[in-house]
């Protein structure tokens, strides 16, 4: 095992660039952080009823998100037991069972015939080949542990001794929220936009999540669209303001965002939809539900955030989640997935998906010169002289102030390299190997969450 | 007899009309007078691009994301053209700065549905195969190769494109960006 | 019919079959994967499978043909 310590140097605030280009660390981040950490698999509204099934991936392991006849989501190992076929070369669909069109073998998902989720059902000449003597309950596929849903969102992990997802999250969840949340303050009530973009990207995995963790410094990145004005008002710019923005890291877990401190006092209501005046209607009566709904309780706004290792999602228009699969060291495969109010009028998911899309995913025209900016920072990351030197990480540093609502939130202001420190510091503490307790003991030092938060 | 040879011969000239309007108008993407292009399309043009899923051979339904609901590579109208355009006259879309070369080649042409006659040809539906060869910086090549399903309006005595859906052959896109136009 | 010109997406639910061993089983429920059809035993050679009634695996080479 590599040690990485000298690599991602905290104390200077400088990393090496070989942790965005070596091989022998990628294969490490596949066991340390991967094999271990909470992901994100996908949305439920990918699989809404029973047998239903989506193809995901954990790191570079194919997995199978699917929603049993007792309507329990499972995640499942996608390599067949005998030779490791895939058991599904479908992206998505309804099945009853996962044959392997290799030699057949049968596993099933369904309550009634299995005790675990993906347990063999059906092996061909169990009688005569195998004499009856194989033990199909030690193979069936293999299955992640430990599976939830939060509001929507799918999220698992291999280790049966992860804590559990709301601690992993900590007061992140409140950023979190903001983005699954209701528009007017009440809990979950997003749907999924159907389809899902996935694209190839030639960069290293770690810097899509390091840019939503909150990299404001690289707004002259988007200087053209701003020029151009995107913007869903039709207006300047490119997405609404944030009013009173600033960075917000969670140092003893690796999250953070662009958004706001909490605050209780809702912001005036600003237009965000002038082009579209039944939207804006919609939008008006949703702000005093909100002030109904919420009355003087804590809120946020998220603009971006970032849940290590590798989902990012923005909060507020446009309203998307974003993953970031490793592929190899110097490529990963996006995905996006774009959230809408359940209950808005047609109309405004219409202009939502416009406009998210002229925003996001490859043909954003945002996005888009993100992934060129990735893409060459990881080219030319890889020369040999090149590989010598670290990034630099100082922005900031010292000047973070905590969060007193938060459980070991700090605010790093607007402009600052924090929340990427404490993703790096995060990445860190995963690739040295820590256990659970060590990894957990820091946060779990700041007691139990607020109730109002 | 003469009557059809008449229609044949129409029909001929027509679909020469249309491949030469089609082939001038994808030159002028890749010599990147996009201005020019952006005339070429009517008002209310509509370049439509779903993603494609591996499905079941009974699931067929799903293997196309949905117009008017679902998410999709491209799905806008001539703003949103415009702006692309506007964006890389910027000389600071980093995507497209320096410029990507493209060549798209076309073929397969078909002309699928001619309104109202072919006496009086004002709109027509075209389909054909396409590839859209992008080479930018050094090595980066991409290969986008699919179906396009055009639809052709006379407007003003011209030819102008005033549908295009492009069914991309990839379900995971293998361009890290769609900022040429198909 | 034998079962190397039976393609098992075409059984329904309802469908009757019999296996090489002698079997009879009628279908329950066809996944559609071409491999596999769930079935229940109306005839067997062991009593106790047909008495028992649970639904079953039916793999595509074990079966002989389609009961008319």
């Amino acid at each position: 095992m590599t040690n990485l310590s000298s690599l991602v140097d905290l104390k200077n605030g400088t990393i090496s660039r070989e942790i965005f280009v070596n091989d022998e660390i990628f294969k490490q981040e596949l066991g340390q952080i991967f094999s271990r950490a909470w992901l994100f698999i996908g949305h439920e509204d990918l699989v809404p009823n029973p047998d239903d099934y989506f193809v995901s991936r954990m790191g570079t392991d194919s997995v199978i998100l699917t929603r049993d006849r007792q309507n329990k989501i499972n995640v499942l190992l996608n390599s067949c037991m005998h030779r490791g076929m895939k058991v599904c070369r479908y992206d998505q669909g309804n099945t009853r069972a996962f044959t392997c069109p290799y030699h057949g073998w049968s596993y099933s998902t369904d309550g009634r015939l299995v005790e675990v989720p993906g347990e063999l059902v059906g092996v061909p000449g169990f009688g005569p080949y195998y004499h009856e003597k194989l033990d199909k309950k030690n193979w069936g596929l293999i299955y992640c542990p430990k599976v939830v849903n939060y509001k929507g969102t799918i999220w698992a992990t291999w280790d049966a001794n992860a804590p559990d997802f709301l601690d992993y999250l900590g007061d992140m969840k409140v950023y979190l929220d903001a983005a699954l949340d209701h528009r007017d303050g009440s809990p979950g009530g997003s749907e999924m936009i159907g389809g899902v973009q996935k694209w190839r990207v030639k960069c290293n995995w770690k810097f899509a999540p390091e840019n939503f963790i909150g990299d404001m410094y690289h707004d002259i990145s988007h200087r053209s669209v701003d020029l151009v004005g995107i913007g869903p008002s039709g207006g300047k710019g490119r997405r609404d303001k944030t009013i009173g923005r600033t960075t917000v890291s969670f140092d003893d877990l690796g999250h953070g965002i662009i958004g706001t401190l909490p605050y209780r006092e809702e912001f005036p209501y600003q237009e965000t939809f002038k082009n579209h005046p039944e939207i804006e209607d919609y939008l008006k009566e949703v702000y005093d539900r909100r002030l109904k709904n919420l009355g003087d309780r804590l809120r946020v706004n998220t603009s971006v955030g970032t849940i290590f290792p590798n989902m990012s999602f923005h909060g507020r228009q446009p309203r998307t989640i974003a993953v970031f699969h490793p592929i190899s060291p110097t490529e990963m495969e996006m995905w996006r997935i774009f959230l809408v109010d359940r209950d808005s009028p047609q109309a405004l998911k219409d202009a939502a998906r416009h406009y998210y899309m002229r925003y996001s995913g490859p043909g954003g025209m945002t996005e888009s010169d993100d992934l060129e900016n990735w893409q060459y920072a990881t080219e030319a990351s890889a020369g040999h002289v090149a590989r010598r030197y670290h990034y630099n990480y100082q922005m900031g540093m010292g000047y973070a102030e905590p969060v007193p609502e938060l459980r070991g939130a700090w605010n790093n202001g607007e402009y600052s390299e924090g929340n990427a420190r404490a993703y790096y510091k995060r990445y860190l503490e995963f690739m040295e190997g820590r256990d659970w307790d060590g990894l957990m003991a820091a946060s779990r030092a700041h007691g139990e969450a607020r109730s109002d938060a | 007899m003469l009557e059809s040879q008449d229609a044949k011969l129409q029909e001929l000239l027509l679909q020469r009309e249309i491949e030469q309007f089609l082939f001038e108008e994808a030159s002028l993407i890749d010599e990147r007078r996009f201005k020019e292009w952006l005339e070429l399309l009517t008002e209310d043009i509509r370049v439509y691009v779903p993603i494609v899923r591996n499905v079941r051979y009974d699931q067929a339904e799903l293997e196309r994301t949905k117009e008017f609901k679902d998410t999709c590579w491209v799905d806008e109208g001539k703003e949103t053209l415009t702006q692309r355009v506007q964006q890389i006259a910027t000389g600071l879309h980093w995507a497209e700065e320096p410029r990507s070369r493209t060549t798209h080649l076309l073929t397969n042409i078909r002309l699928a549905e001619i309104s109202p006659d072919l006496s009086d040809p004002r709109e027509v539906q075209v389909r054909l195969n396409f590839m859209l060869y992008r080479n930018r910086g050094q090595v980066e090549t991409d290969f986008l190769v699919g179906k396009r399903f055009d639809r052709v309006r006379k407007v003003d005595g011209a030819w102008k494109v005033a549908r295009r859906e492009v069914h991309l052959d990839q379900s995971v896109l293998l361009a890290k960006n769609l900022t040429t136009f198909f | 019919m034998d079962s190397e010109n039976l393609n098992l997406l075409s059984l329904q639910p309802g469908d009757k079959v019999v296996l090489t061993d002698g079997a009879v089983v009628e279908i329950t429920d066809n996944p559609g994967d071409g491999v596999w059809v769930f079935g229940r035993y109306l005839a067997h050679p062991d009593a106790a499978k047909v008495e028992a009634a649970e639904e079953q695996p039916i793999f595509a080479q074990d079966i002989q043909g389609v009961q008319r």
